[in-house]
C-alpha cells in the first residue's frame, strides 16, 4: 500500500515536470503575450512620430473598436507600412525558428540551421538570377519568386545527391547541402564581382544582407500562407520527429514511418525557409538560436519545441525589427545585424548558464 | 477478440544480405510465449542482423517471419503494419543512443505505437513509466536528460521504454552489455519476469554464456550467419559447439546454485598471453561420486592435463569428466574394479606427474582406487570436507570396514593432507 | 558551420554593403579601382533631365550637344538666352600664371616649370623627365578631370564603368578607348609612365604598380566643387597641362560664384537626395550629393534629421525627415520605379515633396561623381530649385580638351 503510495506520487511529480500540454501552454502564452506587446510597440515607434493614443485608436478601428484618431498620415504609415513590416517579421522569423528546430532534430546536431541543405544560398542565387537579368525591375514579385524557385530547387538536387543508389543517407544529405551551398555561394559571389553593372552589385549585396524594409502587404499574403501550412505540417509529424531524434532504428521499430516523417519534415522546413528567405533575404542566427534557447528552457520535445521556436522566432525577429528601425532613426540597421547583436550575447549567457548549472 | 497465439515468433528460412552479402544465412526459428530465447555467437555472426531483420528495421532477402501468428513479409513501410507491429514487438538496440530528452520522456516514448497522433500520453501511461523506471531503478534520474547519464543508465532507460511497450515480444540486443554485474542479473530476471508476467516472448543476445544459460529457456547458437545448434543450454553449451562458434576451448559445468549451465572459456590456443601454471603437467584424480568434479575443473582451467580413474557409469564425476574430454578409466556401475581396469588406472597414476586422493566415499568395489593411490610418486590427499579442524573422521565414508581408512592413514603419513581449497596453491609449491 | 558560415557572409556583406553605400561618394573599395558607375546602361538617357515626379523624360537630347537648355521646369517662354553662364576661354597653352602653383600642396619645386619636375603625394615623391603621353587614371573622377586637361588618347585605357553615360560624364570619349578589366597586369602591360589613383584605390593595387616600377601619383577627390581645384592644378602641372589646369580652375570657381551670387539671400528648400538599391538609401552629411544640394542652396534634410553618410532608410523615414525636394541620383530605370513607389505611398502623402509633385530623377553622373563636373549637378539643382533665379540662363557642360 505504502508502496503504491510512492508510486502515484513519483508518477504525478514527474508529470507535472513534463507535461507537454502544459509546457505548451505557458510557453505560447507568454510568447503570445510578448508578441502582442512588441507588436503594438512596434506599431507605435519609428522614425516619424505618432502620438500613442492616435496609434492605438487606430488599431482598435483595425479590429472593429472605436475609430481612429489619427490623421490620414499617421494611419497611412501604421497600415500601409509599420503593421506589413511587424506580420513580415514575424512570420519569416517564426519559419526560421521552426525550420531551425527541424533541422537541428533531423540531424541531430544543434549547429544545424534552417539553410543546412542549400535553401538559403538557392534563394540568394535565385535572387541574383532575378536581378541580374533585369527580372526584378519588370515586377517586384519576380525576386521573391525567383527567390524561393531557388531555394526548391536547391533542396530537390540536395536530396538526389543525398538519394542516389536507392538508400537515403543524412550524411551525404548534409555534405551535399554543404557542396551545393558552396557552389551557390560562388555563383553568387562571381556574379558580383564579374558584373560590370554595380547597381545589379548594390542589389545583390543588400538583398542578401536581409531586411523588411521593403515588406508590403503583398508580400505578407503570399509568405504567410506558406509558412503557416508548412509550419502546421511539420507541427502534425512533431511527435515522430522525437522519435527519430533518439535512433533512426528506435523510431522505425516503435512504428515510424522514417522516410515518410524525414522526407514531409525536411521538404515542409526547406519550403518554408524558402518563403522566409524569398521575402527578407538571408538573416542569419535566428533558426540557430532560437530553437536552442527553447530548448535550454522547455525541454527537447518537439511538439512543446516546434511551435515555441515558431513564436519565438516571430517575436526575436520582430524585436530585432523594430530595434533595427529606431535605433539609428531616422536611418535604419540592417536587421540581420541586429539579430546577431541582440542574438550572440544572449546566446552566450544562457550557454554559461546552462554550463554552469551543470558544474 | 483474436485467440492468443502460442507461438509469438516463427521464422522461416530468413536470410538477409547488407550489401550484397549474406549475413544470415536461412535462419528458421521460433519463440513461444513465456519463452526467453537465447541468441549466442561470435562476433559478426549474424545475431545483430537477424535480430534487426525480426525487428522489421532492414528487409529480409527470402524468408518469413511471423509475430503473433501474422506474417510480414518485409520492413516495408506500410502504416499500419508499422504500427501493428511496433505495438507487438519491442526491439531494444545494442547500444542507447545520446541524445537531449529526459530519462521520463524517452520511457514515455515507448507508448507511441499505442497512442493516436494528437494524443498526448495521459496519466496511465504516465503510470506505466514511472513504474517501468522504478522497475529497472531509473526513478533516480527520471528528470535527467540522457546525454547526461552514462552507458549502463542510458540502457536501463532503454529498457524501461521496452517494458513500457508492453509488445508480446521483445527483441533484445545486449541488453546487459553496459551494465555492471548487479545489473545484469537485476535486468535479465526483469526480462524473465516480464516474459512471465505478459506471457510474452523473448529474444535476447547475449554474450555472456553463463548468463544467457542461466536465464534462458532456449539457446540459439549462431556461426557465419547460420543456426548450428538450437535447443536447451545443455543440448547446445558443449565444447563442441563451443569450438566451432567461439573457437574456443570451454568447460561446461553445472553452476552451483541454479544447476544451469556454466560456462568457462580456456581462452582459445592462441590467445595465450601467458603461460598457464599447469601448461605441460599432469595430475591424475582418483575420485568418484562427486568428489572431484570441481577440482577437475579447476585443475583444466589452471591449464593442467587433467586425467581420473576409475569411475563408474552413471557417477557425476564420470559424466564430469565425459564433459570435460579428460582421459579416465570407468567401471560399469558398481561393479568392482577388475585386474584390467586396475592396470589402466595404475598405468594413468605413473604417468602423471601428480596425483590428487579425493575424499571420496570407499567400497569394497572400487577400494582398489586407494590402492592404486600408492603407486603415485607424488600424491596429494584431500581432506575430507564438511568437519572442519577435526581429523580422525576416516571413517565417514568408509564402507570397507576399515580397510580405506588404513590405507588412506597410511598415505597421509606419507604424503600428509591437504584441504581441497589450497590444493591448487600446493600442486604449485610442488612443482617449484 | 553553416550557422558560422552564414554570419561570415553576412557580415562580408554587410561591410560590402556599406562600402557600396559609400561607394557613392567616391571609388568603390573593392580590390578592383571601380568608381561608383557601372553598367553598360541604355544610353537613350538625355542630359539631365529632371522629371516631374513620374513622367519618363519625354524631350530626349542627344548628349553631345554643347549648351544645353535645362528643362527641368516648364519655363513659359523659351526664353532667350539672356546671361550666359561664364564659360573659361580656351586660350593657347604658353602662357600662364605660374603664381597659381604656388600654394598647390605636391608641388616639390613651385618655380619648377621644366622637366624634370616632381610632385608628392601619399605615395611618396614622383619625378617626371618629360610631359607624360601614357597616363592611366584608376579612378573615373581623376579620369574626368584628365580628359579636361588633355587629349583623351594620352589616357592609355578606361574601364568598363567609364561607358556608362548615366554616371559617367566622359562615356562618349571612353566609347572610342581601350578597356581593360581589373587585372594588375593589364595595367602594367600599357606601360604607363605614371598612374593617377584616389584614395579609394585598393593598396595592393597601389603596390603592385608601383612594385613593377611605374610611378604612383594618389590624390583625394573631395566631394566639395571648389575643393577639387588644387586637384586640378596638381594633376595639370604633373602633366604639363598647366594652363588647361588653369582654365579649368577658374571656369569651376566663376561658375560657383555666379551661383552663390545668385542664390546670396533666399531661403533654402529642404533637399532629401534617397535612391534605392533594393532597399532605399539617403545621402546624409559629407556626402557628394549632400555637399551639391548645400552648394545649390539648399539644407540638405537627411544631415538635418541627423543621417551620416549614406544609410538605409524606409518610406516612414522619409516620411519623418519630411523634405520639400527630393532627388533620386541612380540610373532611370531603379529611379522611375523608386519615384513611382514615393508618389504612390499614402504614408508620404503629405510630404511637401510628394505633395507638391517635387520629386526629380536627377542624372547621377553629376550626382556621385568625383570631379569638376559636380558643379553640372550644382547648378542643375539650383536651377530645379530656384527656377525663377535661373530662368533663361544657359549652362553648359564643361568641355574635354579634344572639344576647344
Amino acid at each position: 500500500m505504502a508502496s503504491e503510495m510512492s508510486l502515484h506520487n513519483g508518477s504525478e511529480r514527474v508529470s507535472t515536470g513534463s507535461g507537454v500540454l502544459r509546457r505548451l501552454l505557458l510557453g505560447g502564452l507568454i510568447l503570445s503575450g510578448l508578441t502582442l506587446l512588441t507588436a503594438i510597440v512596434a506599431a507605435s515607434v519609428g522614425p516619424f512620430t505618432v502620438p500613442f493614443t492616435h496609434t492605438a485608436t487606430t488599431l482598435l478601428d483595425l479590429i472593429g473598436i472605436g475609430e481612429s484618431t489619427a490623421k490620414p498620415t499617421e494611419q497611412a504609415i501604421i497600415q500601409s507600412i509599420r503593421l506589413p513590416r511587424i506580420f513580415l517579421a514575424f512570420i519569416v522569423g517564426a519559419a526560421l525558428g521552426i525550420s531551425g528546430g527541424i533541422m537541428q532534430g533531423l540531424f541531430r546536431n544543434s549547429m544545424a540551421d534552417p539553410g543546412i541543405i542549400g535553401v538559403s544560398s538557392g534563394g540568394a542565387t535565385g535572387a541574383v538570377v532575378a536581378i541580374a537579368s533585369g527580372a526584378a525591375t519588370v515586377s517586384t514579385f519576380f525576386l521573391p519568386v525567383f527567390a524561393f524557385i531557388g531555394s526548391a530547387a536547391a533542396m530537390a538536387v540536395v536530396f538526389l545527391i543525398a538519394s542516389v543508389g536507392g538508400r537515403f543517407s543524412m550524411a551525404t544529405l548534409l555534405l551535399g547541402g554543404i557542396a551545393v551551398s558552396s557552389f551557390l555561394g560562388a555563383i553568387t559571389t562571381a556574379t558580383i564581382i564579374l558584373t560590370d553593372d554595380l547597381n545589379v552589385q548594390r542589389q545583390i549585396i543588400f538583398w542578401i544582407a536581409g531586411g523588411f524594409d521593403t515588406a508590403r502587404w503583398e508580400s505578407v499574403q503570399i509568405a504567410a500562407p506558406i509558412i503557416v501550412v508548412g509550419a502546421l505540417i511539420t507541427i502534425f509529424v512533431a511527435r515522430d520527429l522525437n522519435l527519430l531524434l533518439v535512433s533512426e532504428d528506435e523510431a522505425r521499430s516503435l512504428g515510424v514511418r522514417v522516410a515518410l516523417v524525414r522526407n514531409t519534415l525536411l521538404i515542409s522546413a526547406s519550403l518554408i525557409t524558402g518563403a522566409a528567405v524569398a521575402f527578407s533575404g538571408i538573416i542569419a542566427f535566428v533558426g540557430l538560436v532560437v530553437p536552442h534557447v527553447v530548448r535550454l528552457i522547455a525541454g527537447a520535445d518537439h511538439r512543446v519545441l516546434l511551435p515555441l521556436s515558431a513564436l519565438g522566432g516571430g517575436l526575436f525577429l520582430l524585436v530585432a525589427d523594430t530595434a533595427a528601425r529606431i535605433v539609428l532613426s531616422p536611418a535604419e540597421l540592417r536587421v540581420g545585424v541586429l539579430t546577431a547583436m541582440i542574438g550572440a550575447p544572449f546566446f552566450i549567457f544562457l550557454l554559461l548558464r546552462s554550463k554552469a548549472r551543470l558544474l | 477478440m483474436k485467440p492468443v497465439v502460442q507461438r509469438v515468433l516463427d521464422v522461416d528460412g530468413l536470410s538477409t544480405r547488407l550489401d550484397g552479402k549474406l549475413i544470415v544465412d536461412s535462419v528458421s526459428l521460433s519463440v513461444d510465449r513465456g519463452e526467453v530465447v537465447g541468441v549466442v555467437g561470435a562476433n559478426g555472426s549474424g545475431k545483430t542482423t537477424l535480430m534487426r531483420t525480426l525487428a522489421g528495421l532492414i528487409d529480409a532477402d527470402s524468408g518469413r517471419v511471423s509475430i503473433d501468428g501474422d506474417w510480414f513479409d518485409s520492413a516495408s513501410e506500410n502504416r499500419s503494419s508499422r504500427r501493428m507491429r511496433a505495438r507487438k514487438v519491442a526491439y531494444m538496440p545494442q547500444s542507447a543512443e545520446s541524445h537531449p530528452f529526459s530519462a521520463f520522456e524517452s520511457v514515455l516514448m515507448g507508448r507511441y505505437p499505442h497512442l493516436g497522433r494528437f494524443q498526448l500520453e495521459g496519466s496511465a501511461d504516465r503510470d506505466l513509466a514511472w513504474r517501468a523506471m522504478e522497475r529497472t531503478s531509473t526513478t533516480e534520474f527520471v528528470n535527467r536528460k540522457l546525454d547526461t547519464l552514462s552507458g549502463g543508465e542510458r540502457q536501463r532507460v532503454v529498457l524501461a521504454r521496452v517494458l513500457v511497450q508492453e509488445a508480446d515480444l521483445l527483441l533484445m540486443d545486449e541488453p546487459t552489455a553496459s551494465l555492471d554485474l548487479r545489473h545484469q542479473i537485476l535486468t535479465m530476471d526483469l526480462v524473465r519476469e516480464e516474459v512471465g508476467r505478459r506471457n510474452a516472448g523473448a529474444v535476447v543476445i547475449l554474450h555472456d554464456l553463463s548468463l544467457s544459460a542461466r536465464y534462458c529457456d532456449r539457446l540459439v547458437i549462431m556461426n557465419e550467419g547460420k543456426k548450428i545448434a538450437d535447443g536447451t543450454p545443455w543440448e547446445v553449451l558443449t565444447p563442441g559447439n563451443l569450438r566451432v562458434a567461439f573457437g574456443v576451448e570451454g568447460l561446461v559445468e553445472p553452476d552451483p546454485v541454479t544447476g544451469k549451465p556454466h560456462v568457462l572459456l580456456l581462452g582459445s590456443e592462441d590467445s595465450s598471453g601467458e603461460e598457464l601454471v599447469g601448461a605441460g603437467r599432469k595430475v591424475h584424480l582418483i575420485c568418484g561420486a562427486g568428489s572431484g568434479r570441481e577440482l577437475m575443473h579447476q585443475l583444466k582451467v589452471a591449464g593442467y592435463e587433467v586425467s581420473a580413474g576409475v569411475l563408474g557409469t552413471g557417477d557425476s564425476d564420470r559424466e564430469a569428466a565425459e564433459r570435460l574430454g579428460l582421459e579416465y578409466v570407468s567401471a560399469p556401475p558398481f561393479a568392482t574394479i577388475s585386474d584390467e581396469q586396475h592396470e589402466a588406472h595404475m598405468e594413468l597414476v605413473r604417468d602423471a606427474d601428480h596425483v590428487v586422493l579425493c575424499a571420496m566415499a570407499v567400497g569394497m568395489n572400487n577400494v582398489r582406487n586407494v590402492v592404486a593411490a600408492a603407486g603415485a610418486t607424488s600424491l596429494f590427499v584431500i581432506e575430507p570436507p564438511g568437519v572442519s579442524g577435526e581429523s580422525g573422521d576416516l571413517e565417514v565414508g568408509d564402507y570397507t570396514d576399515g580397510l580405506a581408512s588404513g590405507l588412506r592413514r597410511g598415505l597421509i603419513e606419507q604424503f600428509g593432507e591437504v584441504p581441497e581449497s589450497t590444493l591448487l596453491f600446493e600442486l604449485a609449491r610442488a612443482q617449484g | 558551420m553553416m550557422g558560422v558560415r552564414g554570419v561570415v557572409v553576412l557580415m562580408v556583406a554587410l561591410v560590402a554593403m556599406f562600402v557600396v553605400a559609400c561607394g557613392g561618394d567616391d571609388e568603390v573599395a573593392t580590390s578592383v579601382p571601380v568608381e561608383p558607375t557601372a553598367t553598360v546602361q541604355v544610353a537613350a538617357e538625355p542630359e539631365a533631365t529632371a522629371v516631374p515626379a513620374t513622367e519618363v523624360p519625354a524631350d530626349v537630347e542627344p548628349v553631345s550637344t554643347v549648351a544645353v537648355v535645362p528643362t527641368e521646369k516648364p519655363v513659359a517662354t523659351v526664353a532667350p538666352v539672356a546671361t550666359k553662364a561664364p564659360v573659361a576661354t580656351v586660350e593657347p597653352v604658353e602662357a600662364f600664371d605660374e603664381s597659381r602653383f604656388s600654394d598647390v600642396e605636391g608641388i616639390v619645386d613651385p618655380t619648377n616649370f621644366g622637366w624634370p619636375r616632381s610632385i608628392e603625394t601619399s605615395e611618396g615623391v614622383i619625378t617626371l623627365d618629360a610631359p607624360p603621353t601614357r597616363i592611366h587614371s584608376l579612378s573615373l573622377g581623376h579620369s574626368e578631370i584628365l580628359a579636361a586637361l588633355v587629349d583623351f588618347d594620352r589616357l592609355t585605357a578606361v574601364y568598363s564603368f567609364f561607358v556608362d553615360e548615366e554616371q559617367s560624364n566622359i562615356a562618349k570619349l571612353s566609347a572610342s578607348a581601350t578597356m581593360i578589366g581589373f587585372d594588375p597586369e593589364e595595367v602594367v602591360a600599357l606601360e604607363p609612365e605614371v598612374i593617377v589613383a584616389s584614395r579609394f584605390t585598393n593598396a595592393d593595387t597601389v603596390a603592385l604598380m608601383k612594385g613593377a616600377g611605374i610611378p604612383v601619383a594618389r590624390t583625394s577627390l573631395e566631394n566639395s566643387a571648389l575643393g577639387n581645384v588644387p586637384n586640378i592644378l596638381l594633376m595639370g602641372y604633373m602633366i604639363g597641362a598647366e594652363a588647361e589646369a588653369i582654365a579649368l580652375a577658374d571656369e569651376l570657381e566663376a561658375r560657383m560664384q555666379f551661383i552663390s551670387d545668385v542664390l546670396a539671400s533666399d531661403e533654402s528648400p529642404r533637399v532629401l537626395s534617397v535612391s534605392k538599391w533594393t532597399s532605399a538609401f539617403a545621402a546624409g552629411s559629407g556626402t557628394t550629393e549632400g555637399g551639391i544640394i548645400e552648394q545649390a542652396g539648399g539644407i540638405n534634410a537627411a544631415a538635418d534629421s541627423g543621417i551620416e553618410g549614406h544609410q538605409q532608410v524606409s518610406i516612414e523615414s522619409i516620411a519623418a525627415v519630411n523634405p520639400d525636394v527630393i532627388i533620386v541620383p541612380q540610373p532611370l530605370d531603379g529611379a522611375n520605379a523608386f519615384i513611382e513607389e514615393l508618389t504612390s505611398s499614402p504614408a508620404l502623402a503629405q510630404v511637401p515633396a510628394v505633395k507638391n509633385g517635387e520629386i526629380y530623377y536627377v542624372p547621377p553622373r553629376y550626382h556621385t561623381t568625383l570631379s569638376h563636373w559636380n558643379v553640372r549637378g550644382i547648378e542643375r539643382l539650383a536651377s530645379l530649385l530656384f527656377p525663377s533665379h535661373f530662368s533663361g540662363v544657359t549652362f553648359e557642360d564643361f568641355e574635354h580638351w579634344s572639344e576647344k
